[in-house]
């Protein structure tokens, strides 16, 4: 071998930029770990938030947050919305539209009691990490409630944070059944859990499709996996056969490995626990491929983003989502709104989520908000929460109440699942 | 068997893309010693160039069904142009003030202009993924269950063409014999006349134009371009330039092939949840094990 082919003698610097790599990949591509994001939000909670309560020390005059657990906001001063959502990296194409619905709904509402209010949108990254730094920069913006955070991993890293502030937290997109394990007093999702969304998936696969093998692919988020899960056991104790748990990762566009090994299982059903970016590429390789198995996938595709960017290769495709209402008025008042106000063809999906939690949200600070001696608006926080726990309201997502956890309590509707029919969702179900 | 086959083509297939994006990492570092992290932006922004050229055919004309060579041609070189372009604007910007800075300064210089092509591009698309007009013909052979579509085939090939190109590029031009002497050593390559500068502009010009085109090829491949897609592949990438031995350019290629054929046959193995650790288990392993890599030649520390 000559000179040419070997051009460096000493590799120096090179633990330096493996190390970079290291973190580099830790902190963007990682977000999905249960294990690392658990760490992370303790770390960030014994580090200290910004502004951490202090005993006593009640200045009336700032606003901010002070020891009784109220919210003082000066006169002049906006009322100020936390929304924790993705606005970088492939999921922005999720994230971006919440905060376009959440923003649409709080100038809908436009004052509470003579005062602004004020979207304060932070990008969450869809990860634990990502939605801890989302959070501490939101307590510190002194905000008086936030919505969030996007994805259920961001949201489990999350609440710790939010819950040491006794923050008023309401998430419209996080989904996965541990988010609302965690005991937190102070959260409350629009968005159904999914112990129904794929115990629901799991019953239409098997009794209405009649497909008895399956194999589950997640994206090894807490969403995509908690809800694969729940699939899985549904599925299994109903009779049906799981030939395979498979796994993609975030960010990748080559997904050939995982299509061969689905190909050689056979199965008569490919059921996917993610979002749009890696669901449209392994449709479109499943069927490159030429794997004909019906392909199935949930509420973080429910979108007609996955029908364009899968090329056609979804035609034919089921889509569930959480149970929706029958009575769709509320809805299509807020969906001409929507597309109206941002250019759209449809409601992008977890806007009408975002649309209610936003709404019940800002109801709420109505219900409790004070106005003192000196102009000021007070809010308790215990009493929003309260007042968020008692609310009843008709959503564009249906009925609305919560029960202890902060999950919501159905009342008349039914999971909804769409086909995907002339490269369009069509509800058949 | 089957099966092993066809993962074996799969990995073939990944790891020829890591192979040619290697080789930019490797070039860079043999003249500047520097690892250049925005090199797997240069592949994307190649893929979204290959996009808005087969788009723009699509478009506005039927060339893509009447002529699918010359539109996938002309896709590929301006994606090439265009990774160019920005290779030698991001060295005399990004990289160019800091080379006598201590080694960190370039280093995180190069995540800056990373994330910022990143982000400029999750701006004008949107976040949206922007998806491959089909131009390149689709099928390929079967061999029972074995496939080996035509695009695979294109692939592979490239990334033997692209070393033999830089192979004859390094070895028998001015400009290689200038990058080889600046890698060799820099200020007596200087001293003999050489330009040091534009020697080193040509290396970064020399990856960029392999990035680029093998952004395009890809983003045929995958069919779809995001502004994220460059980030994987070019840590994989740097996890293969490690492997073979980083500064050593059939080092490159040996370990962009060993490292997709590895990751692809894990999936069967230990499962494809576990695809990553793989790769990384492999780098860190390298790097303790054997730093100068397949093809890298262990030096002693001078005295």
């Amino acid at each position: 071998m000559d000179i040419g082919w070997k051009m460096v003698r000493r590799p120096g610097g090179l633990l330096l930029a493996a190390l970079v790599v290291v973190l580099m990949v830790m902190v963007t591509a990682c977000g999905g770990g249960t294990s690392s994001k658990d760490k992370t939000a303790t770390a960030a909670a014994k580090g200290g938030t910004p502004s951490a309560t202090k005993a006593g020390a009640t200045v009336a005059a700032t606003s901010g947050t002070t020891a009784g657990g109220t919210i003082t906001i000066k006169k002049g001063d906006p009322i100020k919305i936390g929304i924790s959502t993705t606005l970088t990296t492939d999921n922005a194409q999720l994230g971006m539209p919440i905060r376009d619905a959440a923003l649409l709904t709080i100038k809908d509402k436009g004052t509470i009691k003579g005062f602004a209010i004020e979207g304060d949108p932070q990008d969450d990254l869809c990860s634990g990490p990502g939605s801890v730094t989302a959070a501490q920069k939101l307590v510190a913006d002194k905000v008086v409630a936030v919505l969030g955070a996007m994805c259920s991993s961001g949201t489990v890293a999350a609440l710790d944070t939010y819950a040491k502030e006794n923050l008023l937290v309401i998430s419209s997109s996080s989904t996965a059944v541990p988010v609302t394990q965690q005991g937190k007093k102070n959260f409350f999702r629009t968005a159904w859990n999914d112990a129904t969304q794929g115990g629901e998936m799991a019953k239409y696969a098997l009794s209405t499709l009649n497909k008895k093998n399956a194999v589950l692919v997640n994206d090894q988020s807490v969403y995509g996996k908690g809800l694969m899960d729940v699939f899985n056991k549904s599925y299994t104790d109903s009779g049906g056969k799981v030939l395979s748990q498979e796994a993609v990762t975030v960010g990748e566009k080559d997904f050939s490995p995982v299509v061969t090994k689905i190909k050689g299982e056979n199965p008569d059903i490919v059921v996917f626990g993610g979002f749009i970016a890696e669901g449209a590429v392994l449709v479109r390789q499943l069927r490159d491929a030429g794997v004909t198995a019906t392909f199935m996938g949930a509420d973080g595709v429910a979108d007609q983003k996955f029908i364009d960017q899968a090329g056609g290769a979804a035609e034919g495709a089921y889509v569930s989502r959480g149970p929706t209402p029958t009575d769709t008025t509320v809805y299509d008042k807020f969906a001409k709104e929507y597309e109206a106000a941002y250019n759209k063809a449809q409601v992008d999906q977890f806007a009408d989520y975002t649309y209610d939690a936003v709404n019940v949200m800002l109801t709420a600070i109505e219900q409790v908000a004070t106005v003192d001696g000196s102009g000021n608006l007070v809010i308790d926080k215990q009493k929003l929460i309260d007042a968020v726990r008692a609310s009843k309201a008709n959503g564009a997502s249906g009925q609305i109440s919560f029960n202890d956890v902060g999950d919501r309590t159905v009342v008349g509707v039914v999971n909804r699942i769409d086909q995907v029919t002339g490269g369009k969702l069509v509800r058949i179900q | 068997m089957q099966e092993w086959i066809q993962l074996f083509i799969d990995g073939a297939t990944i790891g020829g893309v890591y192979a040619v994006i290697a080789l930019g990492y490797t070039l860079v570092y043999g003249v500047l010693r520097m690892i250049n992290f925005a090199h797997g932006e240069l592949f994307m922004m190649g893929a979204f160039t290959g996009y808005y050229t087969l788009n723009g055919f699509e478009q506005h004309s039927n060339l893509n069904d009447s002529a699918p060579e010359l539109t996938i041609a002309v896709a590929i070189l301006l994606g090439m142009a265009v990774a160019v372009v920005l290779a030698v604007i991001m060295e005399r910007v990004a990289y160019r003030p800091l080379r006598r800075a201590p080694r960190l300064a370039p280093l995180i210089s190069a995540i800056g202009v990373s994330i910022f092509l990143r982000n400029v591009m999750l701006r004008v698309t949107d976040a949206q993924a922007q998806v491959y007009p089909r131009v390149f013909p689709r099928g390929g052979f079967e061999f029972g269950d074995v496939s080996l579509t035509y695009i695979r085939i294109f692939l592979l090939s490239l990334s033997v063409a692209f070393l033999v190109l830089l192979y004859v590029f390094i070895q028998r031009t001015k400009a290689g014999m200038a990058i080889r002497a600046v890698a060799e050593d820099r200020d007596t390559a200087a001293l003999m006349g050489i330009n040091v500068d534009r020697t080193i502009v040509s290396a970064f010009a020399a990856g960029a134009a392999l990035a680029g085109a093998s952004g395009v090829v890809y983003g045929m491949f995958v069919t779809n371009a995001t502004s994220d897609m460059g980030f994987i592949p070019g840590i994989k990438a740097f996890t293969a330039a490690v492997l073979g031995g980083i500064g050593s350019v059939p080092g490159a290629v040996a370990g962009g092939y060993f490292l997709g054929i590895s990751e692809s046959l894990s999936t069967k193995v230990i499962g494809a949840q576990y695809k990553d650790v793989v790769a990384f288990v492999l780098l860190v392993g390298a790097l303790t094990l054997r730093p100068w890599g397949i093809f890298g030649k262990r030096e002693d520390k001078r005295a």
